[in-house]
């Protein structure tokens, strides 16, 4: 039952790593700010549809098996 | 295997001419360059978003999907799944440095951010990677159309990148838009059609769902095998290939996204691309492989059947005549909303990167004249490249080699030059040079890619091409940077992470003014001579000053922003709230109608 898993913990190790570290620099760089009312509504946008992604791979691994 | 009777081809040709009127019919709002690339960069997020996935979803997808489907289940879904971890850096980054900065070309960026010699390398390496990927689609529904109505692949390449050219030629970027609004609609409505009636053929969805295996309805395919559709080497294939290569480096889609009203509306475009209609689109394209597995398991389909041929039979099973026919037309539409993007593209890296630079200095309308016609010299060379790519074994080696060998250099040198200040223009240049050379050293030498292969067998290693390209490209550009000796200074107001204020700046002519949105208001339009002014009133509504852009925009929604304008707002007035002064070149500039009511904006 691991396998169908492999696929999924690669990418989203892979993707999340990216993912995380433009959202530190973008910070750290001041391209966006988390006090900006605007930037701060983009980047839970962002972060809330990535979290939608991994909930959907999941569940179709889930459903798969069911 | 011909298929198709009287109505299905008169739909066909009905598709033809209602595309090439529609298309043709926004010449009339094409004043300047500027309206032919970027629309007057006027458009509502929502025509931009559909339009994008008209343009992402190609002829070749409907074929490839559905038997990598067929095959393999609703993994053949994960390629359009996988694009979310790149909106941090296209949104946050690479977004506001293109718009603010005004960039017009990829390699424009490459001369401001480099040097001039980094933009003619890339204007090459982008024209052969656009040009060839237009010759690929003209292919493909050449081949695809030869299999199913027996037509000529070369006189369906020459039909096609002949209507694509005449509306292309007199509409720009606003036909482009446009047109690929309505493929986008009938693509999905097709795709949506064939679900609909295989599930009708099937019995019940039931029926459907309880017929797949187990491994098929995994949304990923197994981690390193079989050769050809491992899931390792689709995702770096995909995901950091194409994806990339598709968000950064396709001049059609830079223009694309330089056409919407704001920053803000670029952001919700993507969302909705991304979050909906990719997945749409995934579903789309794919489902009649998943409805052929059903079918053949069920004896409605010869379990033998080619994949590749697996679209066809679907459609062809579960269609009645004039069905058939529509879906081939949405074929159709799948590749010319392909290719007039990449058309577009071709003809702004023709004007701005070549032209300007031979003819420098003269007026907007010479420009715009050679805007047209190298729209129309994208095309004739597009079908010219159709015989290189029948020499290859197959339309996904010939697509798959292509882009592969071309993208990772010019990836991995914008997303340093964008994400790291000390990267030089030497680094960008050897990894331009070299990275190109050692793409075409694994193409030659294949057996290089071993290294990368985590455990793929031989024959499925040209789709860790991407990996291969994108760590020896790294590789070049980290290490000529840390040379002692490549250490420049250099000015890079908005070209860089860290210097994204300041482009803003640069944009607005001042102070960006962005911290609050404001609200949207709507108002009647008085005509005056020139500028544009708003009542105080209406500016605390807006939330904006004297000098801040606004977007002003004909209050129906559904015209996607067609009728609009930018203007800096002026002084306030003193006469009523509801009226917005008005000059009357910017009502004609903004195809704006004086007896209707205007909503308005502050955009920075």
């Amino acid at each position: 039952m691991m396998l169908p898993w492999l696929p999924f913990i690669y990418q989203y190790t892979i993707c999340s790593f990216f993912f995380i570290a433009i959202i530190i620099l973008s910070i750290k760089k001041k391209a966006i700010s988390i006090h900006h009312p605007t930037d701060r509504k983009i980047l839970l946008e962002i972060i809330a549809g990535y979290l939608i992604f991994i909930f959907a791979h999941a569940s179709m691994i889930l459903i798969a098996g069911a | 295997m011909i298929k198709g009777t009287t109505i299905d081809f008169a739909i066909i040709v009905i598709y033809f001419i209602v595309i090439l009127g529609f298309g043709s019919f926004f010449g009339k709002y094409v004043k300047s360059t500027k309206d032919f690339f970027f629309g007057g960069q006027r458009f509502s997020w929502w025509l931009i978003g559909f339009s994008c996935v008209a343009t992402t979803v190609g002829s070749y997808s409907f074929i490839k999907y559905s038997a990598v489907a067929f095959e393999y289940g609703l993994s053949s879904t994960m390629t359009y799944l996988n694009d979310w971890f790149i909106l941090p850096i296209f949104v946050f980054i690479w977004l506001p440095i293109i718009y603010y900065g005004r960039i017009t070309s990829i390699p424009e960026y490459f001369e401001r951010r480099f040097d001039s010699k980094t933009r003619t390398i890339s204007v090459i390496i982008l024209l052969i990677y656009l040009l060839g990927y237009i010759g690929i689609n003209l292919y493909t529904i050449g081949v695809a159309f030869n299999a199913m109505l027996g037509w000529d692949v070369m006189v369906t390449a020459v039909v096609i990148a002949f209507v694509c050219a005449l509306y292309m030629h007199a509409g720009g970027q606003t036909s482009v838009i446009m047109t690929d609004l309505a493929q986008a609609l009938m693509l999905l409505t097709a795709g949506i059609l064939i679900f609909i009636l295989g599930i009708d053929k099937i019995g019940s969805l039931k029926t459907f769902w309880t017929s797949l295996p187990y491994e098929f309805k995994l949304p990923f395919s197994p981690f390193n095998k079989p050769p050809d559709f491992n899931f390792v080497g689709i995702f770096w294939q995909d995901a950091f290939g194409s994806s990339m290569a598709f968000y950064f480096i396709n001049q059609g889609i830079l223009m694309r996204f330089l056409s919407v009203r704001s920053p803000r509306d670029g952001r919700k475009a993507l969302f909705l691309v991304c979050l909906v209609l990719m997945p749409l689109a995934a579903f789309v394209v794919a489902n009649a492989g998943w409805i052929g597995k059903s079918m053949s398991i069920h004896g409605l389909l010869p379990s033998d059947t080619n994949p590749n041929h697996i679209f066809v039979e679907v459609v062809y099973a579960i269609t009645k005549p004039g069905t058939f026919g529509f879906i081939m037309a949405a074929l159709i539409a799948a590749l010319m909303s392909t290719i007039d993007t990449l058309i577009n593209g071709v003809a702004a890296i023709g004007v701005n990167d070549i032209v300007k630079n031979i003819a420098p200095d003269n007026t907007d309308a010479y420009y715009l004249k050679w805007a047209r016609l190298i729209s129309l010299l994208a095309a004739i060379i597009g079908v010219a490249l159709v015989p290189l790519f029948m020499q290859f074994k197959s339309i996904y080696v010939a697509h798959g080699t292509f882009i592969a060998a071309v993208t990772p250099p010019m990836i991995v040198t914008i997303l340093f030059g964008i994400l790291w200040k000390r990267y030089t223009t030497q680094a960008a240049t050897y990894t331009l040079i070299f990275g190109s050379i050692a793409m075409l050293i694994s193409i030659k030498w294949p057996g290089i890619l071993t290294l990368f292969s985590h455990g793929v067998a031989t024959e499925g290693l040209q789709y860790l091409r991407a990996l291969y390209g994108l760590t020896i490209c790294s590789g070049i550009s980290i290490a000529m940077t840390l040379l002692p000796a490549s250490k420049e200074i250099k000015d890079l107001p908005g070209l860089v992470v860290d210097t994204i204020h300041e482009g803003k700046v640069l944009f607005k002519g001042g102070e960006p003014d962005d911290f609050d949105e404001g609200k949207i208001i709507s108002s009647h339009i008085v005509e005056v001579n020139e500028g544009v002014s708003l009542s105080k009133a209406m500016m605390e509504h807006l939330q904006a000053k004297p000098g801040d852009i606004l977007y002003i925009s004909d209050e129906r929604w559904w015209l996607g922003g067609l009728k609009s304008i930018h203007a800096k707002a002026g002084p306030p007035h003193d006469s009523s709230d509801d009226i917005i002064l008005i000059g009357t070149d910017l009502i004609v500039q903004g195809n704006l109608d004086i007896n209707r009511k205007v909503t308005a904006m502050k955009i920075i």
